[in-house]
Order: C-alpha cells, then sequence, then structure tokens
C-alpha cells in the first residue's frame, strides 16, 4: 500500500509540543504532519530525543497541561481531538485509541488482579457488568495466547514475565477493538524472541480486527519486519515519509541514510570470516548532530587477522546464586547462572558471548573478573589460575582484565570529574604519579576522541556515547590485556554504537587487545566478533567461528535465536508459521541438582555444539 | 502466606530480645551510678554500696543480664521500690488509659491526615497544597507539651468546653469522651502533620508511576484513578511508617499525660522518675519495647494483607 | 604502544584543578538545592539569627539570667522587662537569649555525633550486606520506632542529668534513623555501574565506600541532619519540661515551661515566650530541612 486510501483513520497536521522547562518553552515536537490509513502499520521512527513518544502522548492528549501545551490539529476519523472535551477525549482513550507502552515491568497495576484491569477497560467503554466483561475479558486472553489463563485471570502482575506482561497490555488496548493501535517501542526491553512472539500477534490481531497501527521504534530491524509506511523524526521535526520499501532502497534525508548506514544488518557478512568496522562513521560527530554520509563510499575492507597466543583460558566455569526461602531464610535451590563454561580467547581476538536473559553471560563476564565468586572452575590469563589467587595478588592481575560496563548512565561516579576518574586507577595501581599521571590522562581522552580539556568536565555534561568512551578510557589506564565488554552498546543510540565499535576495533588493533564481548545484539556481534559462543540456561551451546555459528547453526535454540532476529531489509521478512508462546526458561534448580554433562561435539573446524 | 506471619513473629521475637538487650547494655554500660543518683551525692559510700546489693547492680553483667531477662519472661519485672507492689501490677493498672489515647488519637490523625494528603498532592503546587504543606509543617513543629498548653489555656480554662483536670475513670461514654477530647486532639493533630506529610509524598510518587499512565490511557476518570487505582499503593508507605510514628506518638502521650494530668504510662513513668523507682523504670523498658514490637508486628502484617507481592516473598 | 602527543598544553597541576572543580560544583549544587524552594532561605535565616543570638548572647542580653529580684517578680511584659519576669525575679528576656546556647549545643552536639556514628553503620551495612546488614538493620529498625523521648529520658533517669548526659541520650535516640537514612541510599549506589567499576579496577572497600558512595548519599544525610536537630531540640525542651534537664538554674527553655507551667494560670507569658522561641527555631529548622529534601529527591521536584 504506498498512500492511504480515502479518510484516514488519523491525519496530524502541523502538530507541535511544547514543555515548560525553569519558565521557558521548549519545543520537543515540531509541526509534524501525517496520515495514517485504514489497516495500515506506519513506524515512527527516531532516536532518543526525536520526539516520537511525545507525539503518540500528544495525540491521546496524555500531555499534563500545567507545563504542557499542544498546538495543530489531530482528527480522528475526521474528528478534531484537541476540540473534544475531557470527558470526550476519555471515551476515546481505551475506546477508539488504544496504547502500549514500553516498560511492561512497571505498566501494570501491582495491587489488582490482571482479569480485573482488562475488564475495567471493557466495563468502562463497552458499559458491560462486572460478569460479562470478565467473561469477555477470559476470551482476550486466549486471543493473546496467555497460557493457562483462567487460572491466571485472578493473579497479580509480578507473577506475570516482561512478555506475558505486554500480552496483558495488548489484551487491555484491544478490548474494545480501536480504530487505532498506538504501540510506544513495544518489544524494546523484551528478549529477541519475545519479541518476534509480540510482533506476530500483533500483526495477527491488526488483521483480525482490521485496525490501524503507529508503531514507534528505534529498531529499523522492527520497521522493516511490520510497517507499510515509515515516517522519520529527527530532532522533533519530521525529515522522512515513505513507503517501506522506497526508505530502505534509496533514503532521501541525510539523517536517514546516516541511521540506515549504521544499522547493522544481520548476514551482511556472510562468507567473510573477519570482523569488519562500520561504515562513514565520524569519531568526532557528536550525538544529535548530522554527519556527511557518502553512500558512494565503499565498504571498509575485512580486518586482517592479526590474533596472536590464547590468553585466556576458561575451564569448567561455574557460578550458582543461593535461593533463600522458607522460614529462616535457608536455601531452598540455586540458580545454575553459569554452569561448566569453557572457552579460550587470543589475543587481538573478540568473542561474543550470546544469549537471552538469563542465560547466564552477563554472569559469566562477572565470574572471570571475580566480582561474583564462581563456584568451580579454573581462569587462567598468561598461564596464572585467577581463582588460586588471594585477594592481594588479585588485585595485581585486575590490571590485566578490565570490564566495560552496561549503563553509560551509570558508570561513572556522578562527583567525580571525568579526569579524576580516569587518574584514579593509575595513581591506586601506582603505575604514575602528578604530572605524569595527568599527562596519560590526557593522552587517554585524546585516543578515545575527546580532548584534555574535558578532564575538568563532570559525567552529567557528556552523552551517552561520550560517557561510554570516558569508561574505555578509564579501562585503558592499566593497559589491560583482555576487555570484557558487558553489553557495552546496547544502551546507546543507534548510529553511535557504530562509533564505539569502531573505536573499540581500533583500539583492538592498535594494542592487540582481546575482547569478550557480551551481547544480545546479534547484527553488532557479527561485525565486531571473530568468534561467537551462544550460551542458554547457564550452558555454552554452540561455539565456533563467527562465520560457521551465524550462517550455519546447528543447535535448535541458536536457529530459534537467529531466525527471529528482526533484519532491517523489508524484502527479507519473514513468516513465521505458528505462533510460539514459549517462555525464556530461568535455571533456578533445586538443592543439589546436578548438570547432565552432554558433551560438545565438533560438527565443523573449531565449531563445537552441545548434544542433547 | 501462614509463612510470611510466621516469619514475622519469629522475626518479632527475636528483636524483641535484641532490643532489650541493648537498653539493658546502654545503661550499664554508659558512665553514671543510678544507686548515686538515687540517693544524691551527699549519702555515704555505705548506704550507695547497700542500695546497689538490694538493686543488684553489684553482681557481675552478665549474671544481672540473666537474671533480668529471665525475669521478663517469667512476668517477675520486679517490684516497685516506692509502692512495694508488683511493677507489673502497677503498668497493667494504666495501660488501658494509654492504649485508649494512643488509639484514638492514630485514629483521629490518620483520618485527618491521609484524606488531606492526598487532596494536597493531586493539587500540587497550587494553593491547597502550599497551605497543607505549611501546616502540616507548622503542626509538627509544636512539641507536644506546648501545644498541650496552649490548647489547655484556649479550651479548658478560658471557653471551660473542657474539664482542666479529667479523671480518665469517668463512667458514662460521655464523660470519657469529655475526658478524652483534649487530649486525642492534641496528639491527633501531631500525628494528623506527620500522616498528611507521607500521604501527600506517597500519593506523589504513585501518581508519577507508569500504570496511572496506562489507567489514563483506558479513558478511566481522574476520580476513579485515584481511588481505585493509586490510593491502596500509596497506603502500603503509609503504613509501614505509621509503626514508626508510634514511638513519636508515645513520646507525646507522656508529656501530653502530664499536662492533662490524665492516668496513664506516662504519668507512671514520670513518677518514677521524681520518685528515682530504679525498678519502676526498667519495668516500664520492658513494656515500652513490648508495645513497640508489638505495633511493629501488627504494621507489618497489615502490609502483607495490602500488598500482594509480599506473600510470595 | 605509540600514542600521539597530547596537542593542547597541560593546565598546570591536574590534581588540585579536580579538587577545586569538585568543591565549586558541590557549592553550586547547594545553592541550586536552597533556590529551589525559597522556604529553605527562609528558614535558614531564621536559624542563622538565632544562632546569632545565641553566641552573641554576653552582648545583648539586658540583664543576668541567674539574677534574682525580689521586688520583681512574676511580673507581665513592660519597658522595664520587655518579657516580663519568672517566679523569682529574673528577666525572661535574658533567660531567653541565653537558653539558646543550650538548646543550639546540645542540639548540635548530639546530631553531630549521631551523624557521624549512624552513617558510618548504615554505610557498613548497606555496602557489605548479607546477614550483617538483616542484624543491625533490624535492631535499628525497632530502635527506631522506640519512643526517642523514653529512651533519653530513661537514659537520663538512670544516669543524672549532666549536659553530657542529655547530649548521649539525645545522640543515641538518633542515631537508628541516620543508618537507615544512610543504608537506603548506600545500597542504590552500590549497584551502580561506577561502584563496579571500581572493584573491577581494583579499588578497595574502604576508597569505594568514603571515595565513591559517600559523596553521593552525602546530601541525604544533611538533610536529615537538620530535620533531626529540630527534633534533638524539641526532645531536649521535652526533657527539661520533664524536669531532666539541665539542672536549674541554669536557663533553659524547656525548663522555664516547666516553671512557667506552674503559674499558668495567672502568668501566661512565662510559659509563653519561651514555647514561641522553641517554635520558632524548631519551625527554622524543619523548613531548612524540608525545603533541601525536596530540592533533593528528583521525584519530588515539580517536573512532569
Amino acid at each position: 500500500m504506498s498512500a492511504p486510501v480515502g479518510t484516514p483513520v488519523l491525519r496530524v497536521s502541523n502538530l507541535s509540543t511544547s514543555f515548560r522547562v525553569g519558565g521557558v518553552w521548549k519545543t520537543v515536537v515540531d509541526d509534524v504532519s501525517f496520515d495514517i490509513g485504514a489497516r495500515e502499520t506506519v513506524a515512527v521512527v527516531g532516536e532518543s530525543g526525536s520526539g516520537k513518544s511525545v507525539t503518540a502522548l500528544s495525540i491521546m492528549r496524555l500531555v499534563p497541561t500545567a507545563n504542557g501545551r499542544i498546538q495543530g490539529g489531530i482528527a480522528l476519523e475526521g474528528r478534531n481531538l484537541p476540540d473534544l472535551s475531557e470527558e470526550a477525549m476519555r471515551d476515546v482513550r481505551g475506546g477508539e485509541i488504544g496504547m502500549i507502552f514500553q516498560e511492561p515491568m512497571t505498566s501494570l497495576n501491582p495491587v489488582l488482579t490482571v482479569g480485573f484491569q482488562v475488564s475495567e477497560a471493557l466495563r468502562r467503554h463497552r458499559g458491560m457488568s462486572a460478569a460479562d466483561a470478565d467473561r469477555e475479558a477470559l476470551r482476550l486472553f486466549d486471543l493473546v495466547r496467555i497460557p493457562d489463563a483462567a487460572r491466571r485471570f485472578t493473579e497479580f502482575p509480578h507473577t506475570f514475565s516482561g512478555g506475558m506482561r505486554q500480552r496483558v497490555m495488548i489484551a487491555i488496548s484491544l478490548a474494545c477493538r480501536p480504530k487505532l493501535l498506538i504501540a510506544d517501542e513495544p518489544t524494546t526491553a523484551l528478549d529477541v524472541t519475545i519479541q518476534a512472539q509480540i510482533l506476530e500477534l500483533i500483526r495477527e490481531l491488526q488483521a483480525e480486527i482490521g485496525m490501524s497501527v503507529m508503531f514507534i521504534t528505534h529498531d529499523m530491524g522492527v520497521v522493516a519486519e511490520i510497517a507499510d509506511r515509515v515516517v522519520v523524526m529527527w530532532r522533533g521535526k519530521k525529515v522522512e515519509e515513505a513507503p517501506i520499501a522506497r526508505l530502505f532502497a534509496s533514503p532521501e534525508h541525510p539523517y536517514t541514510r546516516q541511521l540506515l548506514t549504521a544499522v547493522p544488518k544481520l548476514g551482511s557478512l556472510r562468507g567473510h570470516a573477519m570482523p569488519r568496522r562500520f561504515p562513514n562513521v565520524d569519531l568526532k560527530r557528536s550525538e544529535g548532530e548530522l554527519g556527511i554520509v557518502d553512500t558512494t563510499a565503499p565498504e571498509p575492507a575485512d580486518e586482517p587477522d592479526r590474533r596472536g597466543a590464547a590468553i585466556l583460558q576458561v575451564d569448567g566455569l561455574s557460578t550458582r546464586f543461593a535461593v533463600r526461602g522458607g522460614l529462616l531464610g535457608r536455601p531452598v535451590g540455586n540458580i545454575h547462572a553459569v554452569e561448566n563454561v569453557s572457552f579460550e580467547l587470543r589475543a587481538g581476538e573478540t568473542l561474543a558471548l550470546v544469549g537471552e536473559s538469563g542465560c547466564g553471560k552477563s554472569t559469566t563476564g562477572r565470574s572471570i573478573l571475580r566480582l561474583v565468586e564462581p563456584a568451580a572452575g579454573s581462569i587462567r590469563l598468561d598461564g596464572q589460575d585467577l581463582m588460586t589467587l588471594d585477594k592481594a595478588s588479585l588485585r595485581g592481575v585486575r590490571r590485566r582484565l578490565q570490564m566495560i560496563f552496561q549503563d553509560p548512565y551509570g558508570s561513572l561516579n556522578p562527583r567525580k570529574t571525568v579526569g579524576a576518574a580516569i587518574r584514579e586507577p593509575i595513581v591506586v595501581h601506582g603505575l604514575a604519579e602528578g604530572a605524569a599521571a595527568d599527562r596519560l590522562v590526557s593522552e587517554l581522552l585524546e585516543r578515545v576522541g575527546l580532548g584534555p580539556e574535558h578532564a575538568l568536565r563532570f559525567p552529567h555534561e557528556f552523552s551517552g556515547g561520550q560517557r561510554q568512551r570516558i569508561c574505555i578510557a578509564r579501562s585503558l589506564a592499566l593497559r589491560p590485556a583482555v576487555l570484557v565488554a558487558d553489553e557495552s552498546v546496547s544502551a546507546l543510540d543507534v548510529s553511535i554504537k557504530a562509533q564505539v565499535i569502531n573505536l573499540m576495533m581500533e583500539l583492538q588493533a592498535e594494542m592487540g587487545l582481546a575482547y569478550l564481548f557480551i551481547s544480545h545484539d546479534i547484527a553488532v556481534v557479527e561485525r565486531i566478533s571473530h568468534r561467537v559462543a551462544v550460551m542458554y540456561l547457564g550452558e555454552i551451546v554452540e561455539i565456533g567461528p563467527r562465520a560457521a555459528v551465524l550462517d550455519d547453526p546447528r543447535h535448535p535454540y541458536t536457529q530459534r535465536l537467529i531466525s527471529a532476529v528482526p533484519v532491517p531489509d523489508p524484502g527479507l521478512r519473514k513468516v513465521r508459521g505458528g505462533l510460539m508462546t514459549e517462555e525464556i526458561k530461568s535455571p533456578v534448580r533445586p538443592l543439589g541438582w546436578e548438570p547432565s554433562q552432554a558433551p560438545l561435539v565438533q560438527v565443523g573446524p573449531e565449531h563445537f555444539v552441545r548434544q542433547g | 502466606m501462614s509463612g510470611f506471619v510466621i516469619r514475622r513473629l519469629g522475626f518479632a521475637v527475636v528483636t524483641l530480645f535484641a532490643v532489650l538487650t541493648i537498653v539493658f547494655f546502654i545503661v550499664r554500660i554508659l558512665p553514671g551510678d543510678p544507686a548515686m543518683v538515687i540517693l544524691g551525692d551527699q549519702a555515704s559510700m555505705a548506704a550507695i554500696e547497700q542500695l546497689r546489693a538490694r538493686l543488684g547492680l553489684d553482681r557481675p553483667i552478665p549474671v544481672q543480664y540473666v537474671e533480668f531477662m529471665a525475669g521478663v519472661l517469667t512476668g517477675n519485672w520486679g517490684v516497685s521500690m516506692v509502692s512495694g507492689r508488683p511493677v507489673i501490677a502497677e503498668i497493667l493498672k494504666v495501660l488501658p488509659a494509654t492504649l485508649e489515647l494512643t488509639f484514638v488519637s492514630l485514629l483521629l490523625g490518620a483520618a485527618i491526615g491521609i484524606p488531606l494528603g492526598v487532596w494536597s498532592a493531586v493539587r500540587r503546587n497550587q494553593l491547597p497544597d502550599y497551605v497543607t504543606r505549611l501546616a502540616s509543617l507548622l503542626g509538627l513543629s509544636f512539641p507536644a507539651f506546648v501545644s498541650a498548653v496552649l490548647l489547655l489555656l484556649v479550651f479548658a480554662i478560658q471557653l471551660n468546653w473542657f474539664p482542666v483536670i479529667s479523671s480518665g475513670q469517668g463512667t458514662t461514654l460521655a464523660a470519657r469522651m469529655r475526658d478524652l477530647a483534649l487530649p486525642a486532639i492534641n496528639l491527633g493533630l501531631i500525628m494528623a502533620a506527620y500522616i498528611t506529610r507521607v500521604s501527600r509524598s506517597s500519593m506523589l510518587e504513585v501518581l508519577g508511576q507508569d500504570y496511572v499512565r496506562t489507567a489514563q490511557a483506558k479513558g478511566i476518570a481522574f476520580a476513579t484513578i485515584i481511588w481505585r487505582h493509586c490510593l491502596r499503593n500509596s497506603m502500603i508507605p503509609v503504613v509501614t511508617v505509621v509503626g514508626l510514628y508510634l514511638g513519636i506518638l508515645i513520646g507525646n502521650s507522656v508529656l501530653t499525660e502530664i499536662v492533662f494530668n490524665r492516668p496513664g504510662l506516662g504519668k507512671l513513668i514520670i513518677g518514677a522518675l521524681n520518685q528515682r523507682d530504679y525498678t519502676m523504670l526498667q519495668g516500664m523498658m520492658v513494656i515500652y519495647t513490648l508495645i513497640v514490637v508489638v505495633v511493629n508486628l501488627l504494621t507489618d502484617l497489615t502490609y502483607g494483607l495490602i500488598d500482594p507481592r509480599v506473600k510470595y516473598k | 604502544m605509540s600514542t600521539p602527543a597530547p596537542t593542547h598544553p597541560l593546565p598546570g597541576d591536574l590534581s588540585r584543578s579536580y579538587w577545586r572543580t569538585s568543591v565549586a560544583a558541590a557549592w553550586s549544587g547547594l545553592l541550586s538545592a536552597f533556590n529551589a524552594n525559597k522556604t529553605s532561605w527562609v528558614g535558614l535565616g531564621l536559624f542563622v539569627a538565632v544562632c546569632l543570638v545565641a553566641i552573641l548572647a554576653p552582648l545583648i542580653a539586658p540583664y543576668d539570667p541567674l539574677q534574682q529580684s525580689i521586688l520583681y517578680r512574676l511580673k507581665p511584659p513592660s519597658a522595664q522587662y520587655w518579657m516580663g519576669t519568672d517566679f523569682y525575679g529574673r528577666d525572661i528576656l535574658s533567660r531567653l537569649i541565653w537558653g539558646a546556647r543550650i538548646s543550639l549545643v546540645i542540639g548540635l552536639l548530639a546530631i553531630a555525633i549521631a551523624m557521624v556514628i549512624g552513617s558510618a553503620i548504615g554505610l557498613i551495612a548497606g555496602y557489605y550486606g548479607g546477614r550483617l546488614d538483616i542484624l543491625i538493620m533490624q535492631t535499628m529498625d525497632v530502635l527506631l520506632a522506640f519512643p526517642s523521648l523514653i529512651l533519653g529520658l530513661i537514659v537520663v533517669a538512670m544516669l543524672g542529668p549532666s549536659t553530657t548526659n542529655i547530649v548521649i541520650a539525645i545522640a543515641l535516640t538518633a542515631i537508628p534513623p541516620f543508618a537507615r537514612i544512610a543504608r537506603a541510599p548506600t545500597m542504590v549506589v552500590k549497584e551502580r555501574e561506577f561502584v563496579e567499576a571500581g572493584r573491577s579496577l581494583g579499588y578497595s572497600d574502604l576508597r569505594l565506600m568514603l571515595g565513591h558512595i559517600l559523596p553521593n548519599i552525602l546530601p541525604e544525610i544533611l538533610v536529615m541532619g537538620s530535620l533531626w536537630m529540630a527534633t534533638a531540640i524539641r526532645v531536649e525542651a521535652s526533657l527539661a519540661f520533664i524536669g531532666l534537664g539541665v539542672s536549674p538554674p541554669t536557663a533553659t527553655w524547656g525548663g522555664m515551661i516547666r516553671e512557667g507551667f506552674e503559674n499558668i494560670l495567672d502568668s501566661f507569658w512565662l510559659a509563653l515566650f519561651p514555647s514561641l522561641a522553641i517554635l520558632v527555631v524548631v519551625f527554622a529548622l524543619n523548613l531548612l530541612g524540608d525545603g533541601l529534601r525536596d530540592a533533593i529527591d528528583p521525584k519530588l521536584r515539580g517536573e512532569s
């Protein structure tokens, strides 16, 4: 469908939304216009600060009137919404427009049963009696494929997982068969296999109810999976609008082009054994700025193979957490977060650990650094087993093994200047003092693309991507040999991800660093990794060269994982038969449970798969 | 659920012992000699030694501790040095009056404080909010005896609406209520000040939650959202904090009972102070600890009733 | 590794600059916290005024607070005695001014002690967690609920009313709240990744607690400090009212109200002025602490 037919379900005309902050009006949505036709899915795409969420809230008139102001026209099937009285608008909310939000964990009221929260919508808009509403709500539970619906109807939200809560939210928003569903990043907080299920569900329900969908996201892969047309927003303005095929094939606006080049496409390195940097990345460009994207510039070449000897050997690593319960808080079970994990890492190599929530990849990273104490196994760095060291010797070894964390906003002490933060490890480990230490700080800052004058600033003055680079500088201060990157780019915007990944690859080339790259984002992993290990329920289920594991996965879980990843290419839209409702299992086991030692079987050169 | 209750009971017992131990040791370890305090510094050494022996203060501390704890458990809380009667009997005689005052004041404070706090949160940064915040701040700045004295001056002495001295032993309900009125109002208003503040901040926090936005997106009316979606959630912190405020309430009730000359634990403890009744003081320590632990337990259990997440812990 | 030479000249001794920058940032943070809620300025102003009065007592008090006068007993306020005289003919205004010293000194000392000890306990409990934490905090929680007045009362009664004992008693009752107010944010900050980063960088527990966690929880502790000082002054006055204050004839506000209470029916001014004095100081501190607390807690700021 290239253009809406007839009266559009939603017509947004010159919408501007402003907020008063500290006495000054700031425009967050600036003169945005677009249409959504009947039975159409329009994706609204942008990074943080683009104003896409505020657009949705403005349509629903959920902008607080004290400090917010909406100007412009919002016509729902011809009716102008800003003209309606508050009571009439409340009828529209939930009755004619349904909305689902990003955070399933906090969007449901913890003291009301899920059944009630669904039937409340029915009672409000369709005037049903309590009994009728409950019956209909139960039917909706089945519709959104919540297993064991009758029993779970009277339970409270905290007993549901994120994916299940999102299904409840969908049931609530669709209870009254609205004309338009606004979905604000509904799958961003979910694991990729769960995301695939939810996207599939939305698509099915849309066809069944015959409604339009406004899908807000920053993930171009998701856009390619579900959208008919795309609206691209940047800094509050609409910069491009196009049918999906045209947007991906020939984007016009520089921002769209920048976005599309920065998005990693899973499968683009098929057949290439080595990692490859992102094209068109300017390290000095700040977040929110437009770089110059030359689409004729060639893709960078594959990285040469600079790998050295094995430097980190992990053998039989196991980490467990006790689950306490009962009268005195005695252990009643264990979470087998990491179970019998073994791998090798060579100098100058990137080994990726991928998996979904609860698979143990983060815990593996922390266990290697002994930030959590493993229960068993050996960790050999340069031949020395870290597990045998006492606290004092461990400190010395810690220099060689560093970690970069996920949250750029939490990784730096807000009360310390950036320079002090980078300087501290240098002084604590006695590497340098006084002016020599200061010189090192300046060098490090420059190495990551910042300037020495930044040393006197505080973290809150920097953007997310810059903070992550500062964290990298801090880790480099101790001249490590191995860097564990725990979801280090997951919290960054798409175009900034590329910057940081390229920086990491530069540093690897220059310093011979080895990375243990922990991530759930397989597309990013494809570009940076030499080898990939897939984890599930605490175990490595498949490990091998990146090309082998991603192009030719052998383990059923790996296959499921890879097929669930949305690819930013509308031509490759997947048809998934049969809706899965499988939850991601959590590795909680009773006391004394020992894992079955299923062996790793070789299926190719250095490519191993766990049987059973 | 029963596991939860049993666990909480267990905690309560353990903390009871822990606190009694702490208070016991605080008094034994800090510098100062109770016997000298009782007899004054003009007394002879012999008299002091004799008193110390009578009070059991000359025995080694571990022995004292065991005797003390054993006494607490068996109900032998010692004998009043002044009246000669068992401490526990004296306490039980006046306990009902204090409990009555405390309970009514708490009810009054909640009845005023909770709605006021909610209203203030909903009308945030508007005039009702400012007035309420200022008034509640003023309310809890009054030391309880100051407000009690003022109330006494105005309502009892000047206007003569209430008796100046209450006997606390009125036979009719009306008489009891007249006696209770001013003290309960005094304490109740102070409690209302505290409860208003916590009710307000808790409601503000709830109003900022995502699930309120979900309810708005469902098209529910604002008043319904407050009543059905917010209230129970915002009461959770209020309930947990009431146990905390009980301490303030008890302390203030002592002062109130003095000013209004009302029989109760407060007057008992003051009498014990003035007459240097050491064993009575020790017994009072035990009863206060008991009250506090029991109320904490009740608050915990109520919290478990309101918040469905707790049962599954 | 070969690195390019720095392109900008280094600004002198950087470590001193870091220190200066941090102090400047803390100062401006404090100012903006005050400015966020204008009432905190009022509170601060009132409190500072009272402190000045206390400090300048020898200079501004018209009479000697202990000087008795048989002729002028129980006189109502007049031009000669602005607030009247008490049972012994002593000038109430002078006693009020000198009494400020007692209340403020006791309050300040007690809270300072409690702040240091209590915060240390809370920091340690929150940082190490586990069984130690549960044990400490359960006890703190019940001590917290234990009426501070009763605890203070019992301690002073058993050990004798001296200034030291009163300070100790009030400090003891204030330790649990500080422990609690230090523990909660410690547990939150401990989970923040910069603390874990510090551990992976090999920092010792002490360095993490004092250098990283403490500066981040200091605002909450200080706000609590000002609010609890209000309570301390209230408790001291209450103890004095009961008869456990600093021994007469020293002038204390609570003691003055006690004497005034005995004569309340005909000489109400004896009780009135010290009551107002207590009210003003406590209210000022509450305004101050409350305004600051609103500024610190981002949830309670007026941001939508």
